[in-house]
């Protein structure tokens, strides 16, 4: 995906938002949570044996006859997450499933270009879950969106290797049956950060009049007679909002953030409104 | 809650079609959702292969089976216990005369049989459900059909207003059969009558409920009435009306029979008696009337008598028609003393010259000659005069059997016993034999001649024919056969129900157009011919019989029924019905039409309803 033209535009454009929280991970752009070798002042202390007397400040010595140690805030590559649902339903519309790959690619290029090493993690039914590095993300072009299995069941049943104190961005739809509080305070627990990007097609946040249908669930394949009518369509959108709603509550309280786009905006639209608006992305 | 048309829940056969079309036909066209739970339907859960559904309980098929379900009951037409019971009420009401009577007996209320019949039919039908339905028949020689069939209930009694029942003793199975055919098998049947028939005599429908509303009451009736003109039918012997007065009730009466005629406009009393009438008592009475008046309307009246049509007679002053016979044989023959004195003791007929005579009675051999149509002759042999002829003759003994045409009314009441029937001869022409003896016809009606002719094959110096009663009683009828073929009534008054026949001239009788009948009920019409009949006459009064404006005969029609007019035998009482019928009623249409209309809009507004649902 790092190939793709409006990917490649898009991280020309953007970098990842500030982190508010420092990450661990090895020596790299970003910061980190303790001390460490950048140039950036933290504090003094007390020289204790071991520590690196290239910190050790000479003039401080000299005025008070203590050996103290500059401490400066340690710099660190962050280790970044990238949750992407390949489930049917996010290729429900071809837009969706373009728009997820699109963004999977466009935060592991940001998040490689700032030295952090990003790993795509496609929910699929192949146990155990496949990473992609940073190398591998071109794959996610013909990655086949098939996977049934929902990413509040995978989390449920342990199958995704989260790995502490990283940044953890989440492309899903949400649109499966979930508690969002216990999912969300899942996709939290032990990241340092939490994104959480909810992809849903133009027809799924606004859907228009159809008439009768035999709506089918594409992972469930469950089906249900239904007019599509004002009225169904009303009853549909209070059921999303209260979903949308549910997730943000669960995000507020676990410091994540969360954004809804719609598949058929594209990319940089999406990145411009969107991202952008919600602090994960700022213009670089 | 029963169904007019069970057939009509068939259609109920479309609620779960409509529910399979729901169930297996895919009417929505497939549209993948990324989630389906969010759209709050209840959800069908497939797999590969062919497996059970759960009816989507959409409000398209609610409605649609809404309209189904209405569509049938309108179908079947519903019908609430009320409608159930409508029924069909046939009455046969006795339409004898004595139905007509007063019930003297009842203090103040002299309301007549008819009227207490009528009051209870009216009790009845006001008791019947709504949306029944009523048929009146009248029970006569003929039955007839007074009010509907299936006449609305509120018409019923008022179809009566007019009804007067006159009707001589008859038979009344007839008008029960007529009714319980109109009744078909869910009609109730009920007999309203005066007197409760005989279990058992009669035929009675065993599902005919009876309700006599008679008494016995008392009675006076004329029961034979006629008027004559004198003995021998000639005017100027003077008339005389004779009738026969008869107490029928249980105590002795006193009556005032009174007799008048027309007089230009007014009514001339031509005669006023007192009689006292013991119980049971019949009294011949004869009075002497003058000649001319034409008609007499005689009646009797008493506080003792409950039926006024039988104490009233009409009578017409009969006309003369006396049959004008010419004897043309020899003075010296034997059979010219012989029929002088047997018309002599016969009424009804004067002398005529042969050429205007209705009868002529002459030789035998002399008869052939003549021709002319209208007149009737009688021939008495020899019919071959001359000597050879006369020794051939053959004379039969009185032990001869004789064979006699006893279909023909000229041998009405000849007997022929022991006579001797001499100087038979060979008959020479076509002939029907009326009287034969062996192979040798003794009275034979010619054929070859267009009048009506008679031939005597006898020699009367030779037999004792002249000497029996056979005789007269022979020329007697050839006198009445003839009168009857002349033009004119016979009689001029009748019982009812007896037939009336007269004979039209030849000018009359070779019209087109029909004649007309005036007089009782309506005016009816009369086949015209040279033989007219009338039968039937069940009212009694004066008619007349018109060719266009031309009267060609008038008498009267009184009713005289000994056995109808008997009312001591009257009973009151009722008589449940036998057989319990089909109470399960009928259906009336007109009263709930309007639950059928109501049900067509509900459909349509159900069907609106599915499409507007569909629509949105």
């Amino acid at each position: 995906m790092r190939s793709d033209a409006d990917v490649r535009r898009a991280a020309d454009t953007y970098q990842l938002g500030l982190l508010r929280v420092p990450a661990s991970g090895r020596a790299g752009d970003l910061l980190g949570r303790g001390t460490g070798s950048s140039l950036e002042f933290q504090e003094y202390r007390e020289y204790t044996p071991g520590d690196d007397i290239r910190h050790l400040d000479w003039a401080a010595y000299a005025r008070s006859d203590t050996l103290m140690v500059r401490l400066y805030r340690e710099e660190i590559s962050p280790r970044t997450e990238i949750l992407l649902d390949t489930s049917l339903s996010m290729n429900v519309v071809a837009a969706k499933s373009l728009i997820a790959r699109q963004l999977a690619g466009l935060f592991a290029t940001l998040a490689g270009g700032v030295g952090g090493s990003p790993v795509v993690i496609p929910l699929t039914e192949q146990r155990p879950l496949e990473r992609l590095g940073l190398d591998q993300v071109e794959r996610l072009v013909e990655w086949p969106f098939t996977a049934r299995s929902t990413l509040a069941e995978l989390m449920a049943d342990g199958s995704v290797p989260l790995k502490p104190r990283s940044i953890r961005i989440v492309i899903s739809d949400f649109l499966f049956p979930h508690d969002p509080e216990t999912l969300v305070k899942q996709l939290a627990s032990s990241a340092s950060t939490l994104w959480v990007v909810q992809v849903l097609g133009s027809w799924e946040a606004d859907p228009t009049v159809l008439g009768g249908r035999r709506l089918v669930d594409c992972e469930s394949a469950a089906e249900a007679d239904l007019l599509v009518n004002r009225s169904s369509i009303d009853d549909y959108i209070q059921r999303l909002h209260r979903l949308q709603r549910g997730l943000a509550t669960a995000c507020r309280r676990a410091e994540a953030t969360i954004v809804t786009v719609e598949a058929e905006s594209g990319l940089m639209q999406v990145c411009r409104d969107d991202l952008c608006g919600a602090g994960i992305l700022r213009v670089a | 809650m029963s169904f007019a048309n069970p057939w009509g829940l068939m259609a109920l056969a479309a609620l779960p079609a409509i529910a399979a079309i729901h169930l297996f036909h895919r009417r929505y066209p497939r549209f993948e959702v990324s989630g389906l739970h969010l759209w709050g339907v209840a959800q069908m859960t497939h797999t590969p292969g062919r497996r059970r559904e759960r009816l989507p309980i959409t409000a398209t098929l609610i409605l649609e089976l809404l309209a189904a379900l209405v569509l049938a009951l309108a179908l079947a037409r519903p019908q609430a216990d009320a409608v159930n019971r409508s029924v069909h009420l046939v009455v046969v009401l006795d339409g004898s005369a004595s139905m007509s009577a007063r019930r003297l007996t009842a203090g103040g209320d002299l309301k007549t049989f008819r009227e207490l019949a009528i009051d209870e039919l009216d009790s009845r039908v006001r008791e019947l459900p709504s949306g029944s339905v009523v048929t009146l028949v009248e029970s006569g020689r003929r039955p007839a059909l007074l009010f509907g069939p299936r006449g609305h209930t509120a018409e019923a009694i008022g179809s009566l207003e007019r009804w007067s029942p006159q009707s001589v003793g008859h038979d009344a199975e007839p008008a029960w059969n007529l009714a319980d055919q109109l009744a078909g098998e869910t009609g109730q049947l009920l007999y309203l009558t005066d007197t409760l028939p005989e279990m058992g005599q009669f035929n009675l429908p065993g599902r005919m409920e009876v309700v006599s509303v008679g008494e016995p009451q008392p009675n006076l009736a004329i029961t034979a009435a006629r008027w004559m003109i004198g003995d021998g039918g000639l005017p100027d012997e003077g008339s005389t009306v004779h009738l026969r007065l008869v107490n029928l009730g249980a105590g002795s009466a006193t009556a005032t029979l009174t007799a008048t005629t027309r007089d230009g406009q007014q009514d001339r009393t031509v005669l006023e008696r007192q009689v006292e009438l013991a119980a049971g008592e019949v009294l011949p009475f004869e009075a002497e009337v003058p000649v001319g008046i034409g008609q007499l309307d005689v009646s009797l009246a008493s506080d003792r008598d409950a039926l006024e049509l039988d104490s009233h007679v009409r009578l017409i002053e009969p006309v003369p028609r006396l049959v004008r016979v010419a004897v043309t044989l020899s003075q010296e023959s034997v059979g010219r003393q012989q029929v002088g004195r047997a018309l002599l003791a016969l009424p009804g007929w004067t002398p005529s010259g042969a050429a205007d005579a209705d009868l002529v009675i002459g030789e035998a051999s002399a008869v052939a000659s003549k021709t002319e149509p209208q007149q009737w002759r009688l021939g008495i042999g020899p019919v071959d005069e001359s000597k050879a002829a006369r020794k051939q003759a053959v004379d039969l003994s009185d032990r001869s059997a004789y064979v006699l045409e006893k279909r023909h009314p000229l041998l009405e009441g000849v007997v022929l016993g022991g006579v001797i029937w001499g100087g038979v001869q060979e008959l020479e022409f076509d002939f029907t034999p009326l009287i034969t003896s062996g192979t040798r016809s003794l009275l034979v009606q010619r054929l070859d001649s267009p009048s009506t002719q008679f031939v005597l094959n006898i020699d009367l110096a030779r037999s004792n024919l002249t000497d029996t009663p056979d005789w007269p009683i022979l020329l007697s009828n050839l006198i009445e056969q003839c009168r009857d073929s002349r033009p004119g009534l016979r009689r001029v008054n009748y019982r009812v129900t007896e037939d009336v026949r007269f004979r039209l001239d030849e000018q009359s009788a070779e019209g087109e157009e029909l004649l007309r009948l005036e007089g009782g009920d309506r005016p009816r019409q009369v086949a015209r011919g040279r033989l007219v009949e009338i039968s039937g006459l069940a009212r009694p009064a004066y008619y007349t019989v018109h060719d266009d404006d031309r009267q060609v005969a008038r008498f009267a029609v009184n009713f005289q029924d000994i056995d109808e007019s008997t009312l001591v035998g009257l009973v009151a009482g009722e008589r449940p019905a036998v057989v319990d019928g089909d109470s399960a009623g009928f259906e009336a249409d007109s009263p709930y039409t309007w639950l059928i209309l109501l049900a067509i809009v509900m459909v349509i507004g159900l069907a609106l309803g599915d499409w507007q649902v569909l629509r949105r």
